[in-house]
């Protein structure tokens, strides 16, 4: 008997200190959940509340609901509609380029080429400068008459501009600071993911008589495809949403060639005052994307 | 057919500005249908001579022959042979069945039923059948072995190239592969080329085993040929274990012809001193299990107290220290001694080996085990004390 | 070993929190939040520095008016300092953040009490007013001795009916900055007239392969266009809104309008033998003045922040700049079209402070400090870094800075100045980039712009 009593409360004891250890956790995590649910919970709500009224930016406290007016508004705006079809246009290109050319990197990085290691560390500094100064650069590269670009252009006996300012050309520049900007970061997100791949693996393919491209395509491209995924997504979102790089450019224009739905947003909500239409726009970034989101990664996982 | 050669085989790494000598002008014959392992030390060259083979690394020269003609150039996937990893180098988003499956895909063009019908079939041999679908990662290491092994049988190659494969397993699943293994490479028939730096596997699975150092061949012959009858000191220290003892003599041929060591003195036969004459310095070299427990007034008879002791049950190790230096005799497993006990040791004649003090080489070997004393034992027709006599 | 990669399951489960939040927060909570540390307004530099948060007692007081070069000792901010010291008896907090921020961090943030006190332009003075967050400086100013100094179209831009908002502390008005020495070459007066400058300037880009005769900025969302129009607006009528009761009114033809896009954009850029450079549609400050400083431009439309600008990372050669800005520049009131007179665009920098802000008095008294007589002759004039700014100073006990015979039209053209009214710009702003982009890249005939804009404008009437 005295072993058996000597036993539960052991087990007692253990409890106990389960008990208090976990609660211990809680109350740790507590703190840090509650600011998290403020900083990330809080914004969200409210915007989403915000596309419920008309709401001024110089007087938000006089906001008024108006149900779906907003959202109807949407669908007969056609600023916003050349907006969303061009920002859905430009994550597109964006990240499909971003990945083909970030994964030919990979590849190029992971055979033992001399300068790889020079390059490998120096790639990254384009996705470190901050946008402004990439804008800066771009446009000294394209600036009219002197610019890099439009020298060789010239000397090519081509066409020179400067191009930011040109309708189609000022897209496609805004797609290009996309790319160059990221690249390098796919080209070593992919690297990692390529380099987990243990070498065998190729030895066994090599030895079931698959070859370059079948190794790649049935031994390298299944491994990365989670890294992939996360670049994607997380790539998807960022060009999807950005704001910095089109409007530092090219402000949406020139005639309104280049306006993303970030840059409305951004007009609507500071320019226009329209806090609660603009807060619309974002309600629909944000479905856009959850969706986007919520497909891909379920895709992924069925495959 | 699998008649696998290779014909001075040398692979050359340079490492740094250095030059590596892996596999040193090997010259390698291995019969169709044999199984032969490749042994040796870590960095003894055993698996680049695997690789060279399988085409994964290129020879700096030499050859590689199959059934005759050289396929030292040619693609891995064009020499038919299929390999085991170590590491099993499964796909891991792939299920069994694909694993099994892919070198079928990539390499012929066999319809899908037809590729999975072979598969199955294959899997059901392995007794994996109920696994076929699920992933790597949901496997143990045992079952991953199989699948890796199924992979390797399902592509019905020429020959079969295996690296160190039980090596990640646990010990007692590697005693149980080891002979599952042996029995299938004898009903598939398929020539075997199996790298391990396990004796016991060595010895227990193949026809011929090759023992390499240092990139160089050692010696190629059947286990017992290499534990009975080791060419040079290097095989008679790597097989067998515990390993075999060695002590450095001087031949006294004033008076009568005798080994003499620091720690004993030995008398020898007349047979002996003919194998040994005109060699400066030797080496002795004896089994642990052939060293006999004799009384302390017997002919040769070293007596020195026992250091530690290991009783193992069946048997038991003995270490003592002669003339500095360790000397292990396993005995039986009934004798157990403690340490400080005194003990008389003997190493029989008819057992010792000689081996020249300075190549190595051996200048006499034990006696091998009659194949008739075989039989008779057999045929319960030996006297009990038949081998006291030495 | 493959075992690992049972895992993977776990961690998409995982992304899809992780970046689902991260859509959230970044789509919503932003709102456009990326920090775009480049003004538009008159080329300052491009650069934001610490947050400012308010440190307990001390007065916060956000600005990007003082220069902020590298190395070079700040006169015009200690001095400043040093004046606030002597009237409050303590430090205060200076954060520096460029205007486009400043403006979007005050317009959502001022409710917090956070700055004080805050510097800006005409147009954020106008959107800080409708939204209430500046208090009413009467009773400051009130105890001035120096006030009635400050010149009167620079106090009547800081009033709103009838009462005192903001004090001055700098003012320019834009002027036409001329290429005296091309002028000479080719035997030609400053042109008066619209038609005379349209004729010169293709004269000069007739004759001359490496200048084009004008640029202005045609950059989306550019502050600077939107001045540079409205200067010409302000050729023709004092207001282009005019209070009406509670509300305002367009006071403006939409024939002006349709005149001004033709003289300036279509004209410009749009026709076959334009006056500007096509290739330089779409630009904004950052070609127009270092492209005149560098020698690229005859004509441009500029500021006083240009006179000592012949260093810096958009400079070609500093001694061709100052060659330039001292010896080959003539400053001249714009040309002027059918029925235009003399008028500009004027620039007057507001000091204010916040409503919202508990310690209201030093915010007062940083605001008193900053457009104090003695730190503007002291400070501003002295700072050979922002000696333009007090080129034309908005108080009588501020001499002009004007070392210049060129340059002296300056003080002549900035009583030509009309302020911006109190009204929102924002929207109008918008507006004007859609149309003024339609008519310079040769989308819609000027006068038919001219009447859509006039229409947007009318509607825009109740909203600001």
């Amino acid at each position: 008997m005295s072993t058996q009593s000597a036993g539960l409360s052991r087990y007692g004891e253990e409890f106990k200190t389960f008990l208090s250890e976990t609660w211990l956790g809680y109350v740790m995590v507590i703190p840090a959940t509650l600011i998290l649910a403020v900083i990330i919970g809080y914004p969200i709500l409210r915007g989403i509340q915000l596309a419920f009224y008309e709401a001024s930016l110089l007087n938000p406290e006089q906001m008024q609901y108006i149900g779906l007016e907003n959202f109807l508004r949407l669908l007969e705006d056609t600023t916003f509609q050349g907006a969303l079809w061009r920002t859905i246009l430009l994550t597109g290109i964006v990240v499909s380029l971003q990945y083909l050319l970030g994964l030919g990197l990979a590849l190029v990085l992971r055979e033992k080429v001399p300068g790889v290691e020079i390059f490998r560390s120096l790639s990254m500094v384009t996705w470190v400068i901050p946008v402004i100064v990439m804008v800066i650069i771009f446009r000294f590269l394209v600036q009219n008459g002197f610019g890099p670009v439009n020298i060789i252009l010239g000397n090519l006996g081509m066409e020179t501009s400067y191009w930011f300012g040109q309708r189609g050309p000022a897209f496609i520049l805004v797609i290009i600071m996309h790319v160059w900007r990221n690249v390098p970061f796919y080209a070593i997100a992919l690297l990692a993911g390529m380099t987990a791949i243990p070498k065998e693996q190729y030895e066994a393919a090599r030895l079931d008589g698959a070859g370059a491209l079948q190794r790649f395509r049935y031994v390298t491209l299944p491994q990365i495809s989670t890294v992939s995924m996360i670049m994607i997504i997380l790539h998807v979102t960022f060009t999807f949403k950005n704001f910095d790089i089109v409007y530092l450019s090219t402000g949406g224009g020139p005639l309104g060639s280049t306006e993303v739905l970030a840059t409305y947003v951004y007009k609507q909500a500071f320019e226009q005052y329209a806090l609660g239409y603009g807060a619309s726009i974002g309600v629909v970034m944000l479905i856009i994307m959850l969706v986007f989101t919520v497909v891909y990664v379920q895709y992924e996982s069925a495959e | 057919m699998g008649q696998l050669e290779t014909r001075n085989l040398t692979k050359i790494f340079q490492d740094s500005g250095q030059e590596i000598v892996a596999v040193d002008d090997l010259d390698i014959t291995i019969e169709d249908g044999e199984f032969i392992t490749l042994v040796g030390p870590s960095g003894c060259g055993k698996s680049t001579t695997l690789r060279s083979i399988a085409g994964l690394e290129t020879p700096t020269t030499g050859e590689v022959y199959l059934d005759g003609q050289e396929i030292t150039d040619r693609k891995p996937k064009a020499r038919d042979m299929a390999m085991v990893f170590q590491s099993y180098a499964l796909y891991p988003h792939m299920t069994a069945r694909e694993n099994m499956a892919f070198g079928l895909r990539m390499a012929t063009d066999l319809s899908a039923e037809e590729i999975d019908r072979q598969v199955t079939e294959t899997a059901e041999m392995m007794e994996i059948g109920n696994l076929l679908d699920k992933k790597p990662g949901d496997l143990s290491g045992g079952q991953q072995q199989r699948v890796a092994l199924g992979r390797a049988i399902v592509r019905d190659p020429e020959v079969f190239l295996m690296d160190e494969p039980l090596s990640n397993l646990d010990a007692k699943l590697r005693t149980q592969m080891r002979t599952e293994l042996q029995a299938l490479q004898q009903d598939l028939d398929i020539t075997t080329l199996y790298v391990t730096h396990d004796q016991t596997e060595a010895m227990t699975m193949s026809d011929r085993i090759v023992i390499l150092d240092d990139g160089r061949l050692q010696q190629i012959g059947t286990p017992l040929e290499c534990y009975h009858q080791p060419v040079n000191q290097f095989v008679a220290g790597f097989i067998g274990s515990p390993s075999m003892n060695f002590f450095e003599i001087e031949l006294n041929t004033q008076g009568e012809p005798t080994f003499v060591h620091d720690g004993f003195e030995m008398k020898i036969d007349e047979d002996v001193l003919t194998d040994v004459e005109g060699h400066e310095s030797l080496t002795l070299g004896i089994r642990p299990e052939d060293i006999e427990v004799v009384k302390a007034d017997a002919r040769n008879a070293i007596t020195k107290q026992v250091q530690v002791a290991e009783p193992l049950g069946e048997v038991t190790y003995v270490h003592l220290e002669i003339g500095q230096q360790q000397c292990t005799a396993t005995l039986q497993g009934d004798l157990v001694f403690d340490a400080g006990q005194t003990l008389s040791i003997r190493f029989p004649q008819d057992r010792i080996h000689v081996f020249d003090g300075q190549t190595g080489n051996a200048l006499r070997n034990r006696e091998p085990p009659a194949r008739d004393d075989i039989e008779a034992f057999a045929e319960g027709q030996v006297d009990e004390t038949a081998r006291s006599d030495a | 070993m493959p075992q690992n990669q049972s895992g993977t399951g776990i961690t998409r489960r995982r992304m899809i929190g992780v970046t689902g939040a991260g859509v959230a927060t970044t789509l919503l909570a932003g709102c456009g939040s990326g920090g775009t540390a480049e003004t538009d307004s008159d080329g300052g530099t491009e650069e934001s520095t610490d947050s400012g948060g308010g440190s307990g007692e001390q007065a916060l007081m956000w600005e990007y008016g003082f220069p902020n070069t590298q190395g070079v000792e700040p006169v015009w901010r200690n001095t400043f300092e040093a004046k606030y010291e002597e009237l409050a008896g303590e430090e205060l907090t200076i954060s520096r953040f460029a205007y486009e921020d400043l403006r979007q961090k005050f317009l959502t943030g001022a409710r917090t009490g956070d700055p004080d006190a805050i510097e800006g332009t005409l147009s954020h003075f106008s959107e800080y007013l409708a939204a209430g967050h500046l208090a009413q400086l009467d009773d400051l100013a009130n105890e001035l001795d120096y006030f009635d100094g400050y010149i009167d179209n620079a106090i009547d831009a800081m009033r709103y009916q009838g009462d005192l908002y903001a004090l001055p502390y700098e003012g320019n008005a834009r002027a036409f900055f001329v290429r005296q020495d091309i002028l000479d070459e080719l035997g030609q007066d400053i042109p008066e007239t619209v038609s005379d400058f349209h004729e010169v300037g293709r004269m000069i880009n007739e004759e001359y392969d490496d200048v084009v005769a004008y640029h202005n900025c045609t950059k989306d969302g550019s502050v600077r266009a939107f001045q540079e129009f409205m200067s010409h607006i302000y050729q023709h009528t004092d207001n282009m809104y005019v209070p009406e009761g509670d509300s305002w009114s367009l006071n403006v033809e939409a024939e002006t309008i349709g005149q001004v896009f033709d003289n300036w954009y279509y004209q410009m850029y749009a026709v076959d033998n334009p006056v500007a450079d096509p290739d330089d549609l779409g630009t904004g400050w950052q070609t127009n003045d270092p492209g005149y400083i560098n020698g690229n431009y005859a004509f441009i439309e500029g500021g006083t922040w240009i006179r000592n600008w012949t260093s810096g990372e958009n400079i070609n050669d500093s001694d061709t700049a100052q060659d330039i800005l001292d010896n080959k520049t003539q400053i001249a009131h714009f040309p002027r079209g059918e029925g235009a007179s003399k008028g500009t665009f004027l620039e007057i920098k507001p000091v204010m402070a916040n409503a919202h802000s508990d310690q209201l008095e030093k915010a007062k008294t940083a605001v008193q400090a900053y457009t104090h007589p003695d730190v503007l002759s002291e400070g501003m004039a002295q700072d050979p870094e922002a000696s333009g700014s007090a080129m034309t100073p908005v108080h009588e006990d501020v001499e002009s800075t004007i070392d210049s015979e060129n340059w002296e039209a300056l003080t002549e053209i900035f009583e030509t100045g009309r302020a911006l009214a109190q009204v929102t710009w924002g929207p109008v702003r918008e507006e004007f980039y859609t149309y003024m982009q339609q008519v310079a890249y040769g989308e819609t005939d000027p006068y038919d712009a001219g009447e859509q804009f006039h229409s947007a404008l009318q509607d825009l009437e109740s909203e600001i």
